[in-house]
């Protein structure tokens, strides 16, 4: 391989990138090289790529703004195919060998970009424009929509699965550090001097926080402070450090999440075992906030233009990455922070010239760019930004005495980049989503948490410079002081921490002197200039004096009138300079226009980590019965009941859903049939208030129920509809077995509970779910007694076993409990069996079953088989608005009883009138068709809908033993219209004539269940 | 009435699995019985005691065990009786005849639930995939038994030994998907871990 020749921009010596590892990728199918330890966007930087994509609305050219995770400019389109992913921040990508990315939102092509066009129409979409085309004329939307929805968004989604896997964890910990940078650690550090379990998070891929952008010569003895605190960190096993991990949401009872990007920074696909990324979900006792500070940017005409950059990040780019951004680099600041670094960037070799707003500027500050041959400009402001794709030139002049204005002998100074500070913001973010709220600081010009306002579910302590405090020094003592406060409130009594000298590496900010707006000119909004103060969401101040003379004044209403601050980048950069623009349009004081709620996520959270593992066969817990594998062996075809998979029919050779269930429920009625019921809810209930319960619990009688005997029983909800209903035994005088729906098996449980454990304390009543305990067979038809006969010792005679029974004895040579009801309205046992025998039981009897020509059946044929009987299957029949009156089942009302749940409702005048909702059969007058379930009977046919509907089709099929089909319906005043003809309307405009019936279609005196 | 030789099928069929820092396998059935009473009544307590040969005046969240048989708290007025020497029938009956007739309940659970062992180096981690509870030593120690979920499923988490090796109690119906999960997480992991 050729010697390759170093990158334009990179530094021969420094930073914290391995030069012995290069590295390729490529840039909108560029190829370029960097290094391990680079970031996508410091390697572009290095090559000299200042375009890096195109702005949101007005497809403006634009670049780097800063080297984290504020950055609201550089988005970038990382990799291809199914694993694309739209929007990352090309500062927050780790470089890896052949990482391929590319800019978003250009057509056709970065540098020629049609949407650009949108900059010259900025007249006509201004602020406000979406929130517009919604209002007014409200028929257009259709027509807006499809142009907003193709212009809208800037990257691309994947079409393909998302190949990566994720996981989703939990942590548990008394004191969680947020922030690795000085305070995070001395927090940290402190904490853990306690024993208290500590989680330490940060999202770059080292420890050090802004001492990873010191410069190389900066502070000994401070990294070598920060080297052997890392140290003792790690080998603490009450310290857990994560990497690469962003803090993402701040929720009440100090539940945090945070999104870890396990190997991203890898090529992917190469680690076979660890997950893509990892969501934690957190549990601590106390947080410790030291999430830093965001230099925010002055807002001057045109800042926008790529190489207008932060000044912090050209500093991060020189010392971390060896990257000099420009040969010639303009300054532009209120306040000390950018003076260190403009001489570090004239130390390696770059012209370097400082324009400060401020007139009055610290003389030895001054002197020190003299010394170094810096050109500096004071009370001077930038008024215009030179060149389109990239920046060429500024044109300074001097500022009035007010700032409000400019005038005097303008300058025009050549360069490539312009670094400008605005002073620093506080990181506020999760104090604020913490519940806490703000102050505002005049002295730093910004807003810091009121530690007054923490909520007391939300125990947390703000240190370093999300706090306000900006000199390393005092970040170091006021971490270590918070990591000791948070371990001694958690019980864990934290220790003093030695910490290291900072000798005149410190600067601060020093006197900062707001300028929130940079005048030019021309007045903001005229002329062709534009003021951005957020890149990310393309507004500009003078959207916001729109707002204001729109009468969008407060904070809330600005920011959603002109999406100031929504979105991934949640204001980072941007949000205070808004406000204070508000303010001064309003002539309000900063605090008086208040602060919109920062909101979670504080950097985008993919999708594939919230689900974690819990997808495809995870994703919903499968449910089930012993007899699961025989199904399976048998070709079922399964269907989702509850969370369980049941068999829905077991077709034969080549017989489709219609022909498999003809069969099958022709079996029943003819032979014997067979289901796997194991999946009814069973509780078991004992006590000697047990009868008591029941009777409160059900509608029905329960008292009198003799040992041995089985009773069906409807449970109301308090308001008297219809809430489950099941067969329930008494095995014993105090000892009661009740069933329930499959579904509904958890909410009557916590249903018996409920009323026991608020209401009823003082009865003697105990439930015990043993849904699983037993599998469950259920033989059907008339030839069950002989199966059933041949393989148990139990007297199966109907004198000795009557129908609405249960007998225990022996089963296939296993203890057993068979119950003699039935839901099909044929001959029927339903064998319990403990579930290890489930299997057991199901081979002998269709073993045995061979004799009788036995037909495993599944829920479908239940289905019909209950319909063709009437039988009522709650949740489908009924709705939550049903009363036992409704589904003409008075007779299982009790009228002696003094009480039950639901009886007082059952006599409200709604649920007691007359002509409700009622159950009924219908036969449609063409005996072939099956009427759709939900379609809905009408009282008067009109050309189109909507129709008067007086009813609903709530259950319907071809019966096999009617040879016609049946159906279910809630009709209004339904018990006075049998026989009447009735209209049903289908989707499709047909309309069927039917005939009321009774809701019992086969052998309506029930015999053949009492046989 | 024919001859039968029942065969005894578990959820997990026995199933075992050994990589990624975990050993987990299905442990064997035994017979498990749910008691409610009142466990302040020391007269009865001490009948309970002497019949399983353990204590069940139980802290909280905490179970005894001995060869025989384990006795694990599930709420104030409620322990899980496990013995590993008697047929479910058996342990039913003797504690049946002990308790106050209608103040109280036993109920055979033995098929209910079936027990999943997870030991090694990366067991808990595995574990706090998916459970929310705080299962670290600090607060989950030998001896320790919590009700809690693991995905969606209701388990009886156990801590057995400090190696660490825990046992998780679930319902029939969830035991593949449960074992499925464990699976899936621990894969995510290298035994150096």
């Amino acid at each position: 391989m050729s010697e390759q020749t170093e990158a334009p921009n990179r530094l021969a010596a420094g930073g914290a990138i391995d030069r012995g590892k290069p590295l390729s990728f490529t840039f909108d199918g560029k190829p370029y090289r960097g290094y391990a330890g680079d970031t996508l966007a410091s390697a572009l930087l290095a090559n000299g790529v200042v375009l890096l994509g195109r702005s949101f609305k007005y497809h403006r050219p634009r670049g780097l703004i800063a080297a984290g995770s504020e950055e609201p400019n550089a988005l970038v389109q990382l990799e291809n195919g199914a694993r694309t992913e739209p929007n990352t921040r090309a500062t927050c990508i780790e470089l890896y060998d052949g990482l391929e990315a590319s800019s978003q939102n250009r057509w056709p092509s970065l540098s020629f970009d049609i949407g650009a066009v949108n900059s010259l129409m900025a007249r006509f979409i201004p602020a406000g424009f979406y929130y517009k085309t919604f209002m007014w004329p409200a028929s257009m939307w259709l027509t807006y929509e499809k142009f907003i929805r193709k212009a809208a968004g800037l990257g691309v989604s994947p079409t393909e699965p998302d190949p990566d896997r994720y996981e989703n964890t939990h942590a548990h910990c008394e004191v969680l550090v947020v922030g690795a940078g000085p305070a995070g650690i001395a927090a940290a550090l402190a904490a853990a001097e306690g024993d208290a379990r500590v989680l330490l998070i940060d999202e770059q891929n080292e420890l050090g926080g802004s001492l990873l952008s010191a410069p190389a010569d900066a502070g000994d003895a401070l990294r070598a402070w920060l080297d052997d605190a890392i140290r003792k960190l790690r080998a603490n096993a009450n310290v857990t450090i994560l990497s690469r991990t962003t803090l993402t949401g701040y929720f009440d009872y100090n539940y945090l999440t945070a999104l870890e990007k396990v190997t991203d920074h890898l090529p992917p696909g190469t680690d076979p075992v660890a997950p893509r990324q990892r969501f934690w979900k957190i549990r601590a006792r106390q947080v410790v906030i030291a999430t830093g500070a965001i230099e925010r940017p002055l807002v001057f005409a045109d800042n926008d233009r790529p190489g207008v950059m932060l000044a912090n990040a050209v500093d991060t780019y020189i010392n971390r990455y060896a990257v000099l951004p420009g040969r010639n680099i303009i300054f532009f600041t209120n306040n000390d922070s950018v003076y260190r670094t403009a001489l570090n960037a004239a130390d390696k070799g770059a012209e370097v010239i400082v324009v400060d707003t401020r007139s009055d500027v610290d003389r030895e500050l001054g002197g020190q760019l003299e010394s170094a041959g810096v050109k500096h400009f004071t009370g001077h402001a930038i008024v215009a930004v030179k060149g389109k794709l990239a920046v060429n030139a500024v044109r300074i002049m001097p500022l009035s005495e007010d700032g409000k204005s400019v005038a005097g002998q303008a300058w025009e100074l050549r360069c490539d980049c312009v670094a400008n500070s605005g002073g620093w913001t506080p990181s506020v973010h999760l104090f604020s989503q913490s519940g806490g709220k703000l102050a505002f600081r005049e002295d730093i010009a910004a807003f810091v948490p009121d530690a007054k306002t923490v909520r007391r579910v939300n125990p947390n302590f703000s240190a370093g410079a999300c706090n306000g405090v900006f000199s390393t020094a005092d970040c170091l003592s006021e971490g270590a002081q918070a990591g000791r406060a948070a371990a001694t409130a958690a019980g864990f009594a934290g220790d003093s921490i030695d910490l290291p000298s900072v000798d005149g590496n410190d600067p601060g900010q020093g006197a900062i002197h707001p300028l929130w707006l940079v005048p030019t000119v021309h007045p903001v909004g005229e002329g062709a200039a534009k003021h951005f103060h957020d890149f990310q969401n393309d507004v500009t101040a003078a959207d916001i004096h729109l707002a204001a003379r729109e009468g969008y004044l407060s904070v809330e209403h600005l920011k959603r009138y002109t999406t100031t601050g929504m979105a991934t980048d949640q204001g980072k950069t941007s949000n205070l300079n808004a406000l204070a623009i508000m303010a001064e349009i309003r002539g309000a004081q900063i605090p008086e226009v208040g602060t919109t709620t920062f909101r979670p996520p504080y950097t985008p959270v993919t999708l594939g980590a919230i689900a974690g593992q819990e997808t495809r066969d995870l994703f919903l817990q499968i449910r089930q019965t012993p007899m699961h594998r025989w199904h399976v062996e048998h070709n079922a075809v399964f269907e989702d009941v509850g969370d369980w998979k049941r068999p829905r029919y077991f077709p034969k050779g080549a017989e489709d859903m219609h022909d498999a269930v003809q069969r099958e429920c022709a079996a029943v009625r003819d032979r014997v049939g067979i289901l796997d019921a194991s999946t009814l809810g069973k509780i078991d209930i004992q006590g000697e208030d047990a009868a008591e319960f029941l009777e409160m619990i059900y509608t029905n009688g329960w008292k009198k129920l003799a040992v041995g005997g089985c009773r069906y029983g409807l449970m109301l909800n308090e308001h008297g509809m219809i809430f489950d209903d099941g067969v329930t035994s008494r095995l014993g005088e105090h000892h009661f077995h009740m069933t329930t729906t499959t579904g509904g098996a958890a909410r009557v449980m916590n249903w018996l509970e409920e009323w026991l454990q608020t209401e009823w304390p003082d009865m003697n009543v105990y439930c015990t779910s043993v849904t699983e305990q037993w599998a469950v067979a259920a033989i059907n038809g008339p030839r069950a007694r002989e199966l059933l006969a041949g393989l148990t010792d139990i007297d199966l005679s109907p004198e000795a076993f009557p129908f609405m029974s249960t007998r225990s004895g022996r089963v296939a040579g296993v203890p057993a409990r068979v119950y003699r009801i039935s839901f099909t309205g044929e001959l029927s046992y339903e064998i319990n069996v403990p579930a290890r025998y489930g299997r057991h039981l199901w081979d002998t009897l269709m073993q045995a079953g061979e004799a009788f020509d036995i037909c495993p059946y599944g829920t479908e044929s239940m289905h019909v088989l209950r319909a063709e009987k009437g039988f009522i299957i709650v949740g489908q029949d009924t709705d939550g608005t049903v009363t036992p009156h409704d589904v003409d089942m008075d007779w299982i009302v009790s009228g002696k009883k003094h009480d039950f749940i639901g009886k007082r409702s059952l006599s409200r005048v709604d649920t007691a009138r007359e002509g409700r909702p009622q159950l009924v059969g219908l036969l449609t007058d063409d005996p072939a068709f099956v009427l759709p379930e939900g379609a809905h009977i009408v009282s008067q046919v009109l050309d189109k809908p909507p129709m008067p509907t007086i009813g609903h089709v709530t259950s319907s099929y071809i019966s096999p033993n009617l040879g016609r089909s049946i159906a279910l319906a809630l009709l209004q005043n339904g018990k006075n219209k049998k026989g009447d003809a009735v209209k049903v309307q289908l989707m499709d405009g047909r309309v069927i004539d039917a005939k009321v019936s009774n809701t019992v279609f086969v052998d309506e005196k029930g015999e053949r269940a009492r046989g | 009435m024919a001859e039968h030789t029942p065969v005894i099928h578990t959820p997990l069929q026995h199933a075992t699995y050994s990589g990624a820092g975990v050993v987990m396998g299905e442990n064997l059935f035994c017979a498990k019985v749910i008691v409610r009473a009142d466990f302040a009544d020391n007269e009865l307590v001490s009948k309970l005691s002497g019949q399983i040969g353990l204590p069940l005046d139980l802290e909280p969240n905490t179970f005894a065990e001995s060869d025989q048989a384990s006795v694990f708290w599930l709420g104030p007025d409620e322990r899980m009786i496990h013995s590993y020497s008697s047929e479910p029938e058996v342990l039913l009956n003797g504690i049946q005849h002990l308790l106050p007739v209608g103040r109280s309940s036993a109920v055979d659970v033995s098929d209910y639930y079936t027990t999943i062992r997870i030991a090694g180096n990366n067991a808990r981690q595995v574990l706090a995939a998916g459970t929310p509870f705080d299962i670290h030593q600090r607060n989950f120690k030998e001896g320790s038994c919590v009700q809690t979920r693991f995905g969606t499923a209701s388990v009886i988490l156990i801590m057995q030994d400090a190696s660490p090796a825990f046992d998780i109690q679930v319902r029939w119906s969830f035991a593949e998907y449960v074992w499925r999960y464990l699976r899936r997480v621990a894969e995510f992991r290298t035994v150096e871990a």
